[in-house]
């Protein structure tokens, strides 16, 4: 029997201390549409995505990253790999079952190699949504996500072999590429002193919607990280901005895709990362993001919800 | 039924063959949304490519890209043809 792979990125999940700010935050200025709100949970969508929710924040006393959500085409692969995981000795945090959250489906959760939780899903019901418009600078889809990592290498190695992603490149050896479908990256990770959230990344329809949407948000006086910009790996343009809890989140036009998995040969910009790969434009502007230990000498601390399932 | 182009950029890869086969498998999720894909353009050196497609709704044009091989195109457009 041929190993399960995953097939797509579902969503983000964490927990924040300035939970009201943080919701008001995605829904009015980031351009997130609210789906659903349990007590102390809310989920919100992307307008041009067909995932019931792309990102989801709980209320917590702690800033932690809750899950990362993927998916696999069916339920029986959901089952499949919670017995091949378990096989191979990684801790189940949640049996596979039936998904209380928006849109249902078939899941289960596991810790990865750092301690952060991974629920995979499967028959979760498509949301209504629509092919984004000129001009329309929304979110079209969540991009990817990108973890800091003591050991990026192991972490890249466990991702490609439990769970089929494909490598699609390294920046210097501090930076890996991840895919699970044609996008270059659906996840990364990054080499810091500790496990963390590197950011999270949205996807706007183009560059026009891309820069509206940017100027958006620096108008209404959001703090900025680093950008406007365009890095070398994935052609992705970057607005990396600071959300109310500080974590990094970006918004970013169409990145590059592979459709030969065959033919592609991922390439390393290195050793030490590329010469203006970071900036390929020029416009960038000076590099502020608190995660960034390569290029800030500041580091975020420990997530404290590393090896320690959410409450829900 | 609205006939649509779309618009794929940045594929880092396109080879014939591999684009014969993501054009085979539209072919084969096709029906369940209603949607007739009917040829297509490709320019490997800049990894441009166009999808012309019968379609209910850009919405089904999608879900049958998403369905079939998860290359989705950066824009599409209702267009009528002239010559």
């Amino acid at each position: 029997m041929s190993k399960v792979k995953v097939s797509d990125l579902r969503y983000a999940a964490v927990g924040v201390p300035e939970y009201d700010k943080q919701v008001e935050f995605y829904e009015k200025q980031w351009g997130l549409e609210k789906v659903a709100s349990d007590g102390d949970v809310t989920y919100f969508a992307a307008a041009g995505s067909p995932e019931q929710y792309v990102l989801r924040i709980r209320k917590s006393s702690d800033r932690r990253v809750d899950l990362v959500g993927f998916g696999v085409e069916n339920a029986a692969g959901v089952d499949q790999l919670a017995g091949d995981l378990a096989s191979e000795g990684v801790q189940i945090v949640a049996q596979p079952g039936q998904l209380q959250t928006p849109g249902g489906g078939y899941g289960f959760r596991f810790f990865d190699p750092d301690g952060r939780v991974v629920e995979i899903s499967a028959d979760v019901e498509r949301r209504k949504y629509h092919v984004l418009e000129y001009r329309e600078s929304v979110p079209a889809k969540l991009s990817h996500i990108v973890l800091n990592s003591p050991n990026p290498q192991l972490c890249m190695e466990w991702y490609e072999d439990k769970l089929g992603f494909k490598l699609s490149g390294w920046l210097g050896d501090f930076f890996g590429f991840l895919r699970c479908w044609p996008d270059f990256h659906n996840l990364a990770f990054v080499k810091n002193a500790d496990a963390n959230l590197h950011h999270i990344s949205f996807e706007l329809r183009g560059y026009d919607e891309y820069l509206r949407g940017t100027g958006k948000l620096v108008q209404a006086g959001v703090p900025m990280a680093w950008g406007v910009g365009k890095h070398t790996p994935a052609d992705s343009s970057f607005s990396y901005f600071i959300d109310p809890n500080g974590y990094t989140t970006e918004y970013t036009a169409p990145q590059e895709k592979i459709v030969d998995d065959r033919a592609y040969k991922p390439p390393v910009w290195g050793p030490g990362g590329l010469p203006n790969a970071g900036d390929v434009w020029g416009t960038a502007g000076p590099r502020n993001m608190p995660e960034d230990l390569a290029h800030t000498g500041r580091t975020l601390p420990k997530d404290p919800g590393l090896w320690i399932a959410p409450p829900v | 039924m609205p006939l649509y182009m779309d618009l794929h950029t940045k594929i880092r890869s396109i080879t014939p063959e591999a684009i014969r086969e993501a054009h085979r498998k539209d072919l084969e999720v096709q029906g369940k949304y209603g949607v007739k894909y009917l040829k297509y353009w490709v320019n490997n050196d800049t990894g441009c490519m166009f999808c012309l497609v019968e379609a209910p709704s850009k919405e089904a044009a999608f879900d049958v890209h998403r369905d079939a091989h998860g290359l989705l195109a950066d824009e599409i457009y209702e267009v009528y043809e002239g010559a």
